[in-house]
């Protein structure tokens, strides 16, 4: 079985690039199942039960989606595995920007939109700079030069990924995206595995259910701020 | 097209040797990297990696670094500019879409050609799969996408290397749902622009693109605009035409694909005009006549594939510049309206 991480801010069009990539995946005889991580509440699995693709979807709720995600990649590696996929995708949310759920070892995805503004690939986080692929949406409603621009921030933020802009709507780029993940080594064993790059330090009392504000509340890992100096 | 990496690239020890000033200094784009980054201040006389070992561990854990990530990003931010694969955009004269097959499997029958500073429009129903021409163009496809063309560039079909390259860099494409999100002025725009393609550009150049752009723009806008109009106050036709003057003069893409210009409030025929006096290859999908007609070349698409391939015949010329004096007609009543007058039967000769 392959496996892929798929990260990405929210409503930046993730599920709409696997509906896609993942049609032509289909075409060309796999299996294709999808892990959709999310806090709250997502109602995505139908989008991709309507599509015929099996999904499992889980909600971290109280706990950090990613480190939900770290701690639960075996049992989602092996529903894969139970099913036959060929190909098993996670999806999640990259919520602050500091956490990337790419492992390493395995093919990581990172897509981001060209209107979540010009400086949004730098901020992006361990997300966009660990990946090995970078699918940009929403490039048809910025002008070309932006477009421009913005792919020039993503090279910044990582030299090494492929790029593509892929169309959400009409699945335009979606095949150079189903290549990629055709040409990528299934994977055996997921067990042992490392993170691409650490996850924030999460253990102080606002962690763990406090919610009344203020500096003599919260205990751990605290960093002091001061007003910076002109 | 050839490949300059790896001729000239400075060896990793190298850069480690020398002093973090004289690296930005000599690197932009290492310092480009320091300045988005907002690197935490380092002692900028210490060689690379111990300037680097300088930062705090604080700083790289929140930002999500590494100290050897970041010595090893700027060395490859010094390297990358000659390293990776470049070709001269400029030296591509023409593009053939060869053909695939159409929606119901059916083999294509037409192959076609475009040529440098000529100007090809994209008929059809709406559906019919003009814009899926568009895409294959800008993909340079290779029997890989739903339609099954192939893209040739210069007669040629790129090997994986060129293609990855043009995928971003052969085409800018216009269509008629583009905003800009930046906040920027005018001027502010085109000087990052200019900036990001060429970090060592001149001021006094900069000023010259500035003046020209402004003036090309204003003159394809129905309304007038500065430099110092912010991006987001521009109306749906400024915004195109500034798109449109920033493609003509900035833009080094030689391959110009425009949708349905007639929707997106510019004088549609004088940016063809304009793209095809800068040499650009240009294919515009389009349902207005006069842009079809003003077109050297005409495709047809149904059914997802070309159905046929004209050249504009001398009636169709004539019948332009009927049509042109038509639209005239046109303008002058929607300026009448505009201006809050009653039109007088008399003042249209129909």
């Amino acid at each position: 079985m392959r496996m892929i991480t798929l990260a990405g801010a929210h409503a930046c069009g993730k599920t709409s690039v696997i509906l896609k990539t993942s049609e032509l995946l289909k075409k060309s005889g796999l299996s294709v199942g999808v892990i959709k991580l999310d806090c709250i509440m997502t109602h995505d699995d139908k989008l991709y039960s309507k599509a015929g693709i099996p999904c499992i979807k889980h909600l971290a709720g109280n706990i950090c989606p990613d480190h939900f995600f770290a701690d639960n990649t075996e049992d989602f590696f092996k529903w894969g595995i139970d099913n036959n996929l060929n190909v098993l995708i996670t999806e999640s949310a990259g919520l602050c920007g500091r956490c990337s759920p790419h492992i390493r070892t395995v093919p990581a995805i990172c897509v981001i939109d060209c209107l979540s503004g010009i400086t949004a690939p730098l901020k992006a986080g361990p997300m966009l700079k660990y990946a090995d692929f970078i699918a940009v949406t929403k490039g048809d409603l910025v002008s070309p030069a932006e477009r421009e621009v913005f792919l020039h921030n993503i090279r910044i933020a990582n030299r090494k990924a492929r790029i593509t802009f892929i169309n959400g709507l009409s699945g335009q780029g979606a095949y150079r995206l189903a290549d990629f993940i055709n040409s990528t080594d299934e994977i055996d064993e997921i067990k042992g595995k490392f993170l691409r790059f650490t996850m924030p330090a999460a253990v102080c009392t606002f962690c763990s259910g406090q919610m009344k504000i203020g500096k003599s509340l919260g205990a751990g890992g605290r960093i002091k701020w001061s007003v910076p100096e002109e | 097209m050839e490949c300059t990496g790896g001729v000239n690239k400075m060896k990793t020890f190298e850069i480690n040797k020398m002093p973090l000033r004289a690296i930005m200094e000599a690197f932009p784009a290492a310092a480009d990297l320091f300045e988005q980054y907002d690197i935490a201040p380092v002692s900028m006389d210490l060689p690379l990696e111990e300037a680097i070992a300088s930062v705090s561990a604080h700083w790289l854990r929140d930002n999500g670094f590494t100290d050897k990530e970041i010595c090893r990003e700027i060395i490859l931010a010094c390297q990358g500019e000659d390293n990776e694969y470049k070709s001269d955009l400029k030296l591509i004269n023409s593009i053939t879409i060869c053909r695939g097959s159409d929606k119901s499997g059916v083999d294509e029958k037409f192959d076609v050609t475009v040529n440098a500073g000529e100007t090809v429009c994209v008929c059809g129903a709406t559906g019919s799969g003009k814009t899926r021409l568009l895409e294959d163009v800008e993909y340079v496809a290779n029997g890989d996408s739903p339609t099954g063309r192939t893209v040739l560039i210069n007669d040629k079909i790129p090997d994986e290397e060129e293609r990855l390259y043009f995928e971003t860099k052969l085409c800018s494409r216009l269509s008629q749902t583009m905003n800009f999100i930046m906040d920027l002025s005018c001027r502010e725009f085109i000087e990052i622009h200019l900036k990001c393609r060429n970090p060592d550009i001149s001021v006094s150049e900069t000023e010259i693109f500035i003046q020209e752009i402004m003036n090309c723009a204003n003159n394809i806008a129905g309304e007038k605009f500065n430099e110092n109009t912010m991006l987001t106050e521009l109306s749906g036709g400024q915004s195109r035409a500034f798109m449109v003057a920033d493609m003509a003069y900035i833009s080094d893409a030689p391959v110009m694909l425009i949708d349905e210009p007639e929707n997106a409030g510019i004088d549609g025929e004088s940016v063809l005009r304009l793209l095809a006096s800068k040499g650009k290859i240009v294919l515009v999908s389009t349902h207005d006549p006069i842009i079809a007609l003003s077109c050297d070349k005409r495709i047809v698409i149904k059914n997802g594939a070309v159905s046929s391939v004209t050249m504009r015949s001398e009636n169709e010329a004539i019948l332009l510049d009927n049509l042109r004096n038509y639209n005239k007609q046109f303008s002058i009543i929607r300026e009448n309206i505009r201006n809050g007058e009653h039109i007088d039967i008399g003042d249209v000769y129909v």
